[in-house]
C-alpha cells in the first residue's frame, strides 16, 4: 500500500510542478505541494533556474535570444491534509531576474506571486473495501481529484515596477480549477497521470505603467487558458523514481478595455524529466530538467527556455489513518 | 663635322622628348583639386547643361527609395566645382491623371566639407511608374543657374514607414517619416523621425517647435515596456529618441505630437509597426 502512495505522490508532484512551468512574463515557476495519503503535511524548498533561450512570435516562428536573461526562483512551500479527501498548499516564490541588455538595468529581485492550491480526492487508486465481511483491494479505479487554487498578486507587475527587470508577478489574481487523474499501468513500476486544469484571470486597472501615470487609464485581462500534463512514471525500486512530463498550454486572446486582441492567443508545450530520490521515508530529493522545443511552429507569442531545478521536502507523517 | 652633325641631332631628339615627356605629365597628372567625396555616399547621376552640371550622390543606397534618403550634390559651373553656398533641390511627381505634388525635401543644400558634398535629405512619398506616375526634378545653385524638368525613378521601399494625417477640423495636412529604427532590436533603439506640414501638398515645411510622447505597445502580447525617451527636437523638423522593445517580435510604436500646446495627432493616436529581431 505504502508503495502504491508513493507512486500516486510522485506523480502528483512532478504533474503539478509541470503544470506551473509554463507560466511566462513575469512571475516565474511554482512548485505545487501535493501530499500523499499517508503524509499530513510537509515543508518543500525548491530552486529553479530558468534560462529565456527564444520566444515564438506572433506567426509562431522561434526567434533565439541574444542576450543573457533568465530568471532564478527559490520557493517555499507547504501542504496540509485535512482528511483523506481534501488537502491544501501553499507556495511563496521569490524571484530573482537577470537581462543583460545595452543601457538598461539587468538585475531585480522581489517576492513573487502567492499560489494557494487544494484538490478534493474523489478515488484513490488500490483503495480497501468489503464484500460480504472481507476486505478486497479495488485494482480498476484510478486516481481521481478535482484540484483548485488561484494566484495572488503579490510580486510586483508592470504597473509599479520601474523596469521589466523588476517584476515578478503578474498583479492580478488568478483562479484555476482542473481534474488529476492516474492510472497503474504496471503495479509498483509504471503508471501513467494526466492533468487537466482551466486558468480564469480577471481583469486589472492600469491607472500607472512602469510607476508612471498613466493620463488615460487601460484595463487588460488574459484569455481564458487550459494547462495540460501528460505524465510517465517509473519506480526504479523504494527508494528511487524517473518522471517524464509532456505539458503545455493554450490560451485564448487577451483583451484591453474588454476588445478583445486579435492574434494574442499563445501557446506553448514542453518536456520534463525528473528523478526523485529518498534517503528518509521523510525526505524526499527531486532534481528535473524541462525544456522547450527550439524550433518554429510549436509555440505562439510565448517565450521558450531551458529549465533546471531541485526541491527538497520534508514530510510529516498521518497518524489518523 | 660628320661627328658635329650627329652630335647636335643627338641634343636636338632629347630635347624634344624631354619637352614631350613635360608637356605629357602635365596632361595626364593635373593638380587634383575635385573635392573627396565621402564614400559612404554612391553617385547615381549626373544632369548637365550649357556649362552647368549637377552630380546627384545618395548615402541611402544605389538607388532612391520611397522614403526618407539621404542624398548630396556637386556642382560644376564650367567645370570648376563650386563648394560654397547652396544647391536648390525640387522634385515634383506628375501623374498621367490627376494634379502633380511635391514632397518633403532639405529647403536648402548646403556643403559640407565632411562629406564633400552640398548634403540633406529627401522624403519621396511615392513611388514612380512607367505608365502614370513620373518623378521629375529641378536642380538651381544659389537660387540660380537651373536646369529644370529632368526625370528619374524612386522605387518602392518595404522598410519605409510614414504617417499622413489631418487634424481634426484643420486643412494642414501632417507627415511624419521614420528616418532610423527601422531595423529594431531587442532593447533600447534609437528613435529618429521627421515632421512636416503642407497646406498645399506642393511645398512641405519642417515642424521645429513639436513635442513628441512615444508609447511602445507589443499587441500580441498586451504590454508596452520601460525606459523610453519621447523624441526631442534636433533642428530642421528632425526629433529623435529611445524606445524599448523588450523582446523579440512585432511592436507597435505609437507617437503622440503636439504642436503649439494642441495635439495634432488623433485619438488613439497612429502607429509604426517594428518587427524586433
Amino acid at each position: 500500500m505504502k508503495k502504491i502512495i508513493f507512486i500516486i505522490f510522485l506523480s502528483f508532484l512532478f504533474t503539478a510542478g509541470q503544470l506551473r512551468s509554463q507560466i511566462c512574463c513575469g512571475g516565474g515557476v511554482y512548485d505545487i505541494a501535493v501530499l500523499s495519503l499517508n503524509k499530513k503535511a510537509l515543508f518543500s524548498a525548491g530552486y529553479k533556474w530558468d534560462n529565456f533561450n527564444g520566444v515564438w512570435d506572433s506567426g509562431s516562428e522561434w526567434i533565439k535570444t541574444k542576450q543573457t536573461n533568465w530568471q532564478m526562483t527559490p520557493s517555499f512551500s507547504a501542504a496540509y491534509r485535512f482528511n483523506k479527501h481534501l488537502q491544501a498548499g501553499v507556495s511563496v516564490p521569490f524571484v530573482i531576474n537577470r537581462n543583460e541588455l545595452a543601457g538598461l538595468p539587468s538585475s531585480g529581485s522581489g517576492i513573487g506571486d502567492v499560489v494557494l492550491s487544494g484538490r478534493y480526492e474523489i478515488f484513490h487508486e488500490y483503495s480497501l473495501y468489503t464484500v460480504n465481511k472481507k476486505t478486497k483491494m479495488d485494482e480498476k479505479t484510478p486516481y481521481l481529484a478535482v484540484t483548485f487554487g488561484m494566484t495572488l498578486p503579490t510580486g510586483k507587475s508592470d504597473d509599479k515596477a520601474d523596469s521589466e527587470i523588476d517584476i515578478t508577478g503578474k498583479g492580478f489574481y488568478t483562479a484555476m480549477l482542473g481534474v488529476s487523474f492516474i492510472k497503474t499501468i504496471l503495479k509498483n513500476k509504471f503508471q501513467f497521470g494526466a492533468d487537466l486544469s482551466w486558468l480564469h484571470s480577471f481583469s486589472k486597472t492600469y491607472d500607472e505603467y512602469y510607476n508612471r501615470p498613466l493620463t488615460n487609464s487601460f484595463k487588460r485581462q488574459l484569455g481564458e487558458r487550459l494547462n495540460y500534463a501528460l505524465t510517465m512514471n517509473y519506480l526504479i525500486n523504494m527508494k528511487s523514481s524517473v518522471s517524464l512530463a509532456f505539458a503545455g498550454f493554450v490560451q485564448g486572446n487577451h483583451s484591453i478595455d474588454e476588445k478583445s486582441v486579435p492574434g494574442s492567443d499563445e501557446n506553448s508545450f514542453g518536456l520534463t524529466a525528473s528523478y526523485t530520490y529518498y534517503p528518509l521515508t521523510y525526505i524526499r530529493l527531486t532534481p528535473l530538467v524541462k525544456m522547450n522545443f527550439p524550433y518554429s511552429g510549436i509555440g505562439t507569442n510565448a517565450p521558450g527556455s531551458f529549465l533546471v531545478g531541485i526541491n527538497l521536502v520534508y514530510y510529516i507523517e498521518n497518524l489518523d489513518d | 663635322m660628320h661627328i658635329n652633325i650627329y652630335s647636335d641631332m643627338k641634343k636636338i631628339i632629347l630635347l624634344l622628348f624631354a619637352a614631350a615627356f613635360f608637356y605629357s605629365c602635365n596632361k595626364d597628372n593635373p593638380v587634383n583639386t575635385e573635392t573627396p567625396v565621402n564614400p559612404n555616399y554612391t553617385k547615381l547621376f549626373t544632369v548637365d547643361s550649357a556649362g552647368i552640371k549637377y552630380e546627384f550622390y545618395s548615402k541611402t543606397g544605389a538607388i532612391l527609395l520611397v522614403g526618407y534618403n539621404e542624398i548630396g550634390f556637386k556642382v560644376f559651373l564650367n567645370g570648376a566645382e563650386q563648394k560654397t553656398g547652396y544647391v536648390n533641390y525640387i522634385p515634383v511627381m506628375y501623374h498621367t491623371a490627376g494634379p502633380g505634388h511635391g514632397t518633403p525635401v532639405s529647403p536648402k543644400f548646403n556643403f559640407n566639407d565632411a562629406d564633400g558634398l552640398f548634403t540633406g535629405y529627401v522624403s519621396y512619398i511615392m513611388l514612380s511608374d512607367s505608365s502614370t506616375s513620373f518623378w521629375y526634378g529641378d536642380y538651381g545653385y544659389n537660387d540660380g543657374n537651373f536646369i529644370r524638368h529632368r526625370n528619374f525613378d524612386v522605387v518602392q521601399n518595404p522598410n519605409n514607414q510614414m504617417r499622413f494625417w489631418l487634424p481634426q477640423g484643420s486643412t494642414t495636412l501632417y507627415l511624419l517619416t521614420v528616418i532610423s529604427g527601422k531595423d529594431a532590436k531587442i532593447g533600447l533603439n534609437d528613435f529618429r523621425c521627421i515632421l512636416h506640414s503642407s497646406d498645399d501638398q506642393i511645398t512641405y515645411n519642417e515642424v521645429d517647435s513639436a513635442k513628441m510622447y512615444i508609447k511602445p505597445w507589443m499587441p500580441s502580447h498586451g504590454h508596452g515596456s520601460s525606459s523610453n525617451t519621447n523624441p526631442v527636437f534636433l533642428g530642421n523638423g528632425h526629433y529623435q529618441g529611445k524606445a524599448n522593445y523588450t523582446m523579440a517580435g512585432e511592436w507597435y510604436l505609437y507617437d503622440s505630437i503636439e504642436v503649439n500646446n494642441q495635439f495634432i495627432t488623433p485619438t488613439p493616436t497612429f502607429y509604426f509597426i517594428f518587427d524586433v529581431r
